[in-house]
């Protein structure tokens, strides 16, 4: 959903930009930052692996 | 043809939360303790009481205003329409589309796409199942993207409260685009694509 919302965000901006002057701090960046991150370790994520390492640990 | 065997045939259930393989006489997944199950219950009829859901949703999240804004005293409505009419006339061309394509085209083309995949389902049709199939992987992976309207009106409303100059309100419409997103979200979760398979193996069976 991280990816979703920052268009959201992206969308926003443009709006509230033509009602009054926009300027875009510095946790927008990170925040985009984080969002390339964060959808790029979900999709590198191999979920059959996770459970065989879980289930060769023993776990219940 | 080749023959193709699939898990189901040869008593074998596959996991839904960790894809083990199992014998389908268990009650549990033997790795992860979760329910094992054939194929997902009732799938049919739950994808498609979900859908009619969310097409009543979908009535009022058009016809209602999805935010007020009152400016200087006055009170302007839009709807979902309304919204991308107003982001042409203001010069953004692309986020105009970009709203259009996942508030507008997704949502519709999501519910009309699972309608489809049920009824073909149901009526046992002999259409191709590997298109049916990339058909249902698609509308699962685009239906999280329609709710970028309802981050819009909620960032919206969060951000713009200057007193009496301008204060964005959420509408009605709002909260029922909300629901159809996540209505179709679950109904699309609650279908069962190997049910597409199994119409193709009952055929392969019966020639």
């Amino acid at each position: 959903m991280v990816e979703v919302f920052i268009i959201g965000v992206i969308v926003s901006l443009v709006k509230i930009a033509a009602m009054a002057t926009v300027v875009v701090g510095i946790s927008f960046w990170a925040y985009a930052a984080f969002t390339v991150c964060f959808t790029l370790a979900v999709s590198s994520l191999d979920r059959y692996q996770c459970w065989e390492r879980i289930e060769a640990l023993g776990a219940p | 043809m080749t023959t193709r065997t699939t898990a189901a045939s040869r008593g074998l259930a596959a996991c839904h939360v960790c894809y083990k393989l199992a014998p389908a006489t268990e009650h549990h997944c033997p790795r992860c303790g979760s329910t094992l199950h054939l194929r997902k219950h009732d799938s049919i009829q739950r994808t498609l009481a979900l859908l009619v859901t969310a097409c009543l949703l979908y009535i009022p999240a058009n016809l209602y205003p999805i935010m007020y804004t009152d400016q200087l005293g006055s009170t302007e409505a839009s709807t979902i329409l309304g919204g991308v009419v107003l982001l042409i006339n203001l010069g953004s061309v692309p986020v105009a589309v970009v709203i259009f394509i996942f508030s507008v085209m997704v949502p519709s083309g999501k519910l009309m796409a699972m309608f489809y995949l049920v009824w073909t389902v149901e009526r046992h049709s002999p259409l191709d199942p590997r298109q049916r199939s990339v058909m249902y992987r698609i509308t699962e992976f685009i239906g999280k993207w329609s709710m970028v309207d309802v981050f819009v009106v909620s960032i919206l409303v969060a951000l713009v409260h200057l007193g009496g100059l301008l204060v964005i309100r959420p509408g009605i419409a709002a909260l029922s685009f909300a629901g159809v997103v996540i209505v179709t979200m679950i109904a699309a979760e609650s279908f069962d694509s190997r049910l597409i398979w199994d119409n193709m193996e009952e055929r392969n069976r019966g020639n």
